[in-house]
């Protein structure tokens, strides 16, 4: 943040988010009296405009210190969450550190992007299912309706998260006010569990939303909700459809193929919805990682949306650290092979559409492949089992520090270095 | 000597509104130069203007060197990113309507007014002004040619904006200045466009990359044929999944 302050104060060329620049503005025009929607572009909920307005009447650095701040409890949520879930001690540290020290959110969070908060809201509402009190699901509630209310995607968990508060999650009496299938009734049923996390959430959306109706009117809704659905963005991005919505932007039946690129996106929501209810942090994960690599809009900061829920995964997965290593490669691969045509199309001028679009089909099918990868190995275990919580495998992974340790002992102590946990502490002998 | 009678000529004509279309007899030349680096959908437009005055000197007069430039629907300024660039030697800018950054080409309005001031720099009876635009270019439809299209930017009109009113300079009435120009604050005139000398081409022509329309078919077949196989291999792996296994009771933190 302290460097990002150097080079915005000395260089033409900005290390603040032009994001970070358009909430800014909002934030005046809140504190002058005026709509936050008076800034071009500025498209998010007005909470996020009042939540800074003090860059205005205190310093220009409350807003990213507050997402840093945000970036710092996400990876405690991380902890507690896998704590929760009866995860080692050290592994959870490690899952932690794993967020605290990617250098993705660090940059996106100090650069003066507000995707830590989301991440924050998301988090908060896992850790409170799974603390599973009444007092809990009643703030999980109002969490996840704010989430939904700040962006629009965490939507796509309002099914699975009604499905697994289910039988073995309160072992309450369910009910549906028709018949059904037997299998179905027991699935989708009401309970009061159910009831009380779907009404509180809804009375908390609605009770949000129309504050900011009432104080600006259509065009909150406009900006806020109606551009992300309607959105039709056909400069290039990440998204494999970016160049056919370009080309048949202006045909007839445009409407219609917009629809249907809808439709792998929705089916597989779904289904990992039904599949992986009851392991809610995998199926989040899941369905954050497929709502985005089948978007029709992609950007980099879309990838933050799923990276803040993948340390809450990695304690069930059973992947090789060449699978691992080569998961990670091949991530990167595929966004660089992406990003040089793009920097070609967009800085040099050159004609590199059809490059530019095999890489993201390129990239999509890498992103498949690590779906397969981490579904195939990957332990489900279910939150809770008939009113009770499931622990985690057992996994006694070093923190990162440990890691650190041991390597800087190989590589300069030149003797044999072992590593042995007595006591939840690490002993390392050299022989 | 003859000061206060020039004064007060120049103050008559812009209350009355007396409109002079020739170049004020006070300017000997002026020329414009324009350089433009960068290249794809950024560009930057550096405007150099180089005017001489006869008979006055340029450092004792107020006026900053105006360029008008109209802007087809193809190309776009950020004035925000130019406020940004201000203290960094950026210039001022002023819009006729709020331009929209995010459209493509053929959904923009078809011409869009800015007037822009730059850095300058006086030398006796020499006053160069720099302006540098950063100029972005917008997506256009895609076309059948060969995958570009020529975005054309015209040539700027230059006037000067004076705080103080100078003798020999004519200024145009209010009702002349565009909503553009009205915007720039604290001055007395707006001396009427001065007839400059444009040094290079005088329409500058951008190329620019498109998508060519012949790709429609076989782009759209192979995304949604890809797309599908995607959500198959996803959807068989998800079903085949192996699903709960050991389920062991927690009770206790380990």
């Amino acid at each position: 943040m302290l460097y990002g302050l150097w080079q915005d104060s000395t260089m033409v060329v900005k290390y603040t988010d032009v994001d970070y620049y358009v909430f800014t503005d909002a934030a005046k025009y809140i504190t002058e009296g005026e709509s936050p929607y008076l800034r071009a572009t500025y498209r998010y909920t007005p909470i996020l405009a009042w939540l800074l307005t003090p860059n205005i009447y205190v310093s220009t650095l409350f807003g990213k210190t507050l997402f840093i701040l945000s970036d710092v409890t996400v990876g405690f949520l991380v902890y507690k969450i896998l704590h929760l879930r009866h995860c080692q001690h050290t592994t959870s540290i490690l899952c932690a550190q794993l967020w605290w020290y990617n250098p993705l959110p660090i940059t996106v969070s100090s650069r003066g992007n507000a995707e830590s908060l989301i991440a924050v809201l998301v988090l908060g509402t896992l850790y409170c299912l799974l603390k599973r009190g009444r007092w809990y699901q009643a703030t999980a509630a109002v969490l996840y309706a704010t989430s939904v209310h700040m962006k629009i995607y965490p939507v796509t968990y309002a099914l699975p998260i009604y499905l697994m508060l289910g039988w073995h999650y309160c072992k309450q009496k369910q009910w549906l006010p028709f018949r059904l299938h037997r299998w179905i009734q027991y699935d989708i049923g009401l309970n009061r569990a159910r009831v009380m996390f779907v009404a509180i959430a809804v009375v908390s959306f609605t009770a949000l939303t129309t504050i900011c109706y009432m104080l600006y009117g259509n065009q909150f809704l406009e900006e806020t909700y109606f551009y992300h659905v309607t959105r039709r963005d056909i400069r290039h991005n990440f998204s494999p459809y970016f160049l056919m919505l370009y080309l048949t932007a202006e045909e007839q039946g445009s409407f219609f193929l917009g629809l249907v690129v809808f439709i792998p996106q929705v089916a597989l929501l779904l289904l990992v919805a039904f599949r992986y209810c009851d392991d809610l942090p995998f199926c989040c994960f899941l369905q954050t990682f497929i709502f985005v690599t089948f978007n029709k809009v992609c950007t980099s900061q879309y990838f933050l949306w799923y990276l803040s829920l993948l340390p809450l995964v990695i304690p069930q997965l059973r992947l090789t650290i060449r699978d691992a290593v080569a998961m990670v490669t091949l991530w990167f691969a595929g966004q660089g092979l992406w990003l040089l045509p793009a920097f070609y199309l967009e800085f040099k001028g050159v004609n590199s559409f059809i490059w530019l679009w095999t890489s993201g089909l390129l990239f999509l099918a890498i992103n498949v492949w690590i779906a397969y990868k981490l579904i195939t190995n990957f332990t489900h275990k279910p939150i809770c089992w008939q009113g009770q919580m499931v622990g985690l495998p057992r996994k006694d992974l070093l923190t990162l520090d440990e890691i650190i340790s041991i390597a800087f002992h190989k590589v300069t102590g030149k003797r044999k270095v072992t590593h042995r946990r007595t006591g939840g502490k690490l002993k390392t002998k050299k022989s | 000597m003859h000061f206060p009678l020039l004064y007060f000529i120049g103050l008559i004509s812009c209350l009355n509104g007396v409109i002079s279309q020739h170049e004020p007899d006070i300017f000997h030349s002026c020329t414009v130069m324009r350089i433009v680096s960068n290249g794809g959908f950024h560009r930057n437009v550096t405007t150099i203007v180089k005017i001489t005055a006869e008979n006055i000197s340029l450092n004792q007069v107020s006026c900053r060197v105006v360029l008008t430039q109209r802007l087809s629907a193809g190309v776009y300024v950020d004035q925000y990113e130019v406020a940004r660039q201000k203290p960094f030697g950026g210039p001022e800018m002023y819009t006729s309507q709020e331009m929209d950054i995010e459209q493509p080409e053929y959904l923009s309005p078809p011409d869009t007014e800015l007037v822009a001031l730059g850095w300058q720099s006086h030398s006796g009876s020499l006053l160069q002004s720099v302006v540098t635009l950063p100029l972005h270019l917008r997506y256009h439809r895609p076309t059948t040619h060969d995958g570009y299209v020529n975005v054309t930017i015209s040539a700027p009109a230059v006037s000067l904006a004076c705080t103080t009113l100078v003798p020999g300079l004519e200024c145009r009435p209010k009702r002349e200045v565009s909503t553009a120009a009205s915007q720039i604050p604290d001055v007395m005139c707006h001396s009427t466009f001065l007839k400059c000398h444009m040094t290079g081409p005088k329409l500058l022509q951008l190329a620019l990359p498109v998508a060519q329309k012949d790709w429609s078919l076989f782009v759209s077949t192979t995304t949604i044929l890809v797309s599908v196989t995607c959500t198959i291999v996803l959807a068989y792996t998800v079903m085949r999944a192996t699903h709960t296994t050991n389920i062991s009771l927690k009770t206790k933190h380990t």
